[in-house]
């Protein structure tokens, strides 16, 4: 699933820097500090695959109900609800999130301080030691869980996440299941390059070749060790083990699948790019490796960490895909007359129909031209959605069973109603890659405008 | 400035000394006897009729005036300021020409959508009071002569404009439904006006000129044909306005204000049935 949340419009770095992207956030009076980027506002989004769509089945209840907990603030506490931030806004569709940033909680996008001061107080350690946000794809075989590996279940895992990373509330043990469930059922990107033990197949190269045997080629130092006999081939390139590479302690080995798409890598995101990564094995371990065999460690790298259609387009059909699952969730509690879950889902459900409103620029958004009839009339049917989903909610409250069947059938004749509306106005919303350029240099301009000349010192370099 | 509309009183005198003899604005339910029993009058057999809105609207539409009456005059002070480079006086006015703008946005956005599109364009830099607000508040510049120019010269079409207008029962219930959902889009990113941090304020103004709508010009006809649906609708607005007490926007509820904004549009919605007015569609 897309992250919900945040429609975050823009960002506020008038005192620091001008935002590094459109999407910052952080206002003056912002529930996130200064500077914060958050970058949920990306044409593409990464492609979401799942074990129970792959044998030709469905998702199961439970599987939806955590992927809509996972893309709901709700669940989380304090500061991040606040901000609507959740799960999914780190993990954005179970992946990570390169350009995530929080001053005091980053050292640099794409890492966070699980311990700084931002989120839970309680849980703040006064040291600066932010770690990468990991992808989840194939997290099944990924035990065991954090950087560390200080969880052997994902299910405490998560709790632990939950309640003293983002001061959450004691999750029901429902909820927490439905996480691991959903978490579980999200597969690697399907990979053509690789066998079913791991080794390159089809057409490969003579380096990918080259690289693969070097994988496997004990260490001259110690012939106990090679790249292969922690990243196992067969074994999701894992080996559930800590071991401490020179980096400041015990990490866990992270897999090599997908990981193409996962930079900024070791556990501190402190390299960008497998070439670093391959140089500082190299000097580490002495491994004397020319720079053809650097090259070809890449290559292989580089084949082994690829995947399919890593990303889809953001636009009309995905988040129509997206409410219809997080509906199905809400068709169900309502039927249960499951005030909990009926109440989480209207919240998250119309989180996401209010953000995706806003995909179609206002009149009052001077930027966008053409379409003013079509986007005016999107919008409409959005906010209509919106109020027809809070019917249900206030209904299963106060009124209960035959009640709310009627409220939620309106507002499913209404959604089905709205899918032509919606597509007539996508030529002329941000999912338009123009519309969405002009938009932002828009934003950027303001924000830019928002300046204090005697602050322009101090604008640190793009972060980017 | 006050966001609120304590201290004004009960009765909010529309008119004032500039229009004397147009009658007095409710801001909260105190029904004026005069105006009850013509409102019971012509409605107490539940049927719908155009006239019956007529006296409360010109009310109303008295209000709205000195509303923008008073944006206007804060935004001509505004432009003098700017103009002697006082950016402290220019702020100030700022501050002051939002507050009426916010109460005005129930009808304004209904009535004159392309000048409010103008007037509080988002997000481009080029117009409108956020343009000017970024310069003031967050770059610290005066130099916003043409974009105060701008805001008087829109402002006060706006004005003529809306003396030249007859607003309807319906139209001032569509306004007021939109401005109903809007209220709970989110503020986690400071809301909308960022740079001079004064979102809180904007919300509660806007349900101050949602509350003036619907006292005013549809509560005593509501309450005629619908008793509970009138009470329910006022203890929205209560809700609301209690929500936002609140004395920094991070500590605003987010998720009470959407379901709060929400529910409130919601009763408005019900209520045109009762009303005798076409449901209000949500359209910009």
């Amino acid at each position: 699933m897309r992250q919900f949340a945040i429609m975050i419009s823009a960002a506020l770095a008038i005192h620091l820097a001008p935002p590094a992207s459109a999407d910052d956030y952080g206002g003056k009076n912002g529930v996130l500090p200064l500077g914060t980027q958050i970058d949920n506002d990306v044409l593409l989004q990464p492609r979401e695959v799942f074990s129970s769509d792959a044998h030709g089945g469905s998702k199961p209840y439970i599987v939806k109900l955590g992927d809509l907990a996972f893309n709901s603030p709700s669940i989380l506490g304090g500061v991040a609800r606040q901000a609507g931030i959740s799960c999914g806004t780190c993990h954005i569709n179970a992946t990570t999130n390169a350009r995530f940033f929080i001053p005091g909680m980053s050292s640099r996008p794409g890492n966070f301080d699980p311990t700084g001061p931002v989120f839970n107080p309680d849980a703040n350690d006064h040291v600066v030691d932010p770690v990468t946000i990991p992808s989840l794809r194939g997290v099944r075989s990924l035990a065991p869980y954090g950087h560390n590996g200080r969880y052997a279940s994902l299910g405490d895992f998560v709790h632990a996440v939950i309640v003293n990373e983002f001061a959450g509330p004691e999750p029901s043990p429902l909820l927490q299941e439905a996480i691991v469930a959903y978490l579980q059922d999200v597969d690697f990107l399907p990979n053509p390059r690789l066998g079913p033990l791991g080794h390159l197949v089809g057409h490969t190269t003579d380096s990918e070749k080259r690289g693969e045997a070097l994988f496997s080629k004990p260490f001259p130092g110690d012939s106990t060790m090679s790249c292969a006999a922690c990243h196992r081939p067969s074994a999701a390139f894992v080996d559930h083990q800590q071991h401490d590479v020179g980096t400041g302690g015990l990490f866990k080995t992270p897999t090599l699948l997908d990981a193409n798409f996962n930079a900024p890598y070791f556990h501190d995101g402190r390299y960008d790019s497998y070439d670093q990564v391959v140089a500082y094995f190299d000097h580490t371990f002495a491994l004397g490796l020319s720079a053809e065999d650097r090259q070809d460690l890449t290559a292989y790298l580089t084949a082994v960490g690829g995947g399919e259609r890593p990303y889809e387009r953001d636009g009309v059909a995905l988040r129509m895909r997206e409410i219809d699952e997080f509906d199905s969730v809400l068709d169900q509690a309502v039927a249960r007359n499951d005030s909990t879950i009926v109440a989480l889902s209207v919240d998250t459900i119309g989180r996401e129909l209010r953000e995706f409103a806003e995909q179609f620029p206002a009149r009052k958004d001077v930027t966008a031209s053409g379409g003013e009839e079509q986007r005016g009339a999107a919008r409409a049917a959005l906010k209509d959605l919106v109020l027809q989903l809070r019917a249900v909610g206030l209904a299963v409250g106060e009124q209960g069973g035959d009640a709310a069947q009627a409220k939620l059938a309106a507002y499913h004749d209404g959604l089905a109603k709205d899918v032509a509306i919606l597509t007539a106005a996508e030529p002329y919303s941000l999912f338009d890659p123009a519309i969405h350029d002009a938009h932002f240099a828009a934003m950027r301009q303001l924000f830019s405008s928002a300046i204090d000349p005697r602050d322009a010192g101090r604008i640190p370099a793009d972060r980017d | 400035m006050p966001a609120s509309d304590s201290g004004r009183g009960i009765r909010l005198q529309a008119a004032g000394k500039r229009r004397a003899g147009t009658g007095s604005v409710r801001l909260w339910r105190r029904p004026s006897p005069a105006l009850f029993s013509l409102a019971a009058a012509l409605c107490f057999t539940g049927a719908a009729s155009a006239d019956e809105y007529e006296l409360p609207i010109t009310h109303y539409q008295a209000y709205a005036i000195t509303q923008i009456d008073d944006c206007l005059a804060a935004a001509k002070s505004m432009r003098d300021a700017v103009g002697v480079q006082d950016l402290l006086g220019a702020q100030t006015a700022w501050l002051a020409a939002r507050g009426g703008w916010e109460r005005s946005e129930v009808f304004a956005e209904e009535y004159f959508p392309d000048l409010s599109a103008s007037i509080d364009a988002w997000p481009n830099a080029e117009a409108g009071f956020h343009a000017i607000e970024a310069k003031l508040f967050g770059a610290h510049q005066i130099d916003v002569a043409p974009l105060a120019d701008a805001l008087v010269t829109n402002l006060s079409e706006l004005r003529d404009e809306l003396g030249k207008t007859t607003m309807t029962a319906q139209g001032l219930l569509n306004g007021s439904t939109k401005l109903a959902y809007e209220v709970g889009d989110s503020k986690a990113n400071g809301g909308e006006s960022q740079f001079s941090g004064t979102s809180l304020d904007d919300v509660r103004y806007n349900i101050v000129g949602i509350k003036a709508v619907y006292l005013n010009v549809f509560d005593a006809a509501l309450d005629q044909r619908n008793a509970k649906a009138a009470t329910e609708t006022r203890a929205d607005i209560v809700r609301l306005q209690e929500l936002v007490k609140v004395t920094d926007v991070k500590k605003l509820d987010q998720e009470k204000l959407r379901a709060l904004s929400e529910g409130l549009a919601l009763s408005l919605q019900a209520a045109a049935v009762d009303l005798g007015l076409e449901k209000p569609a949500l359209a910009d």
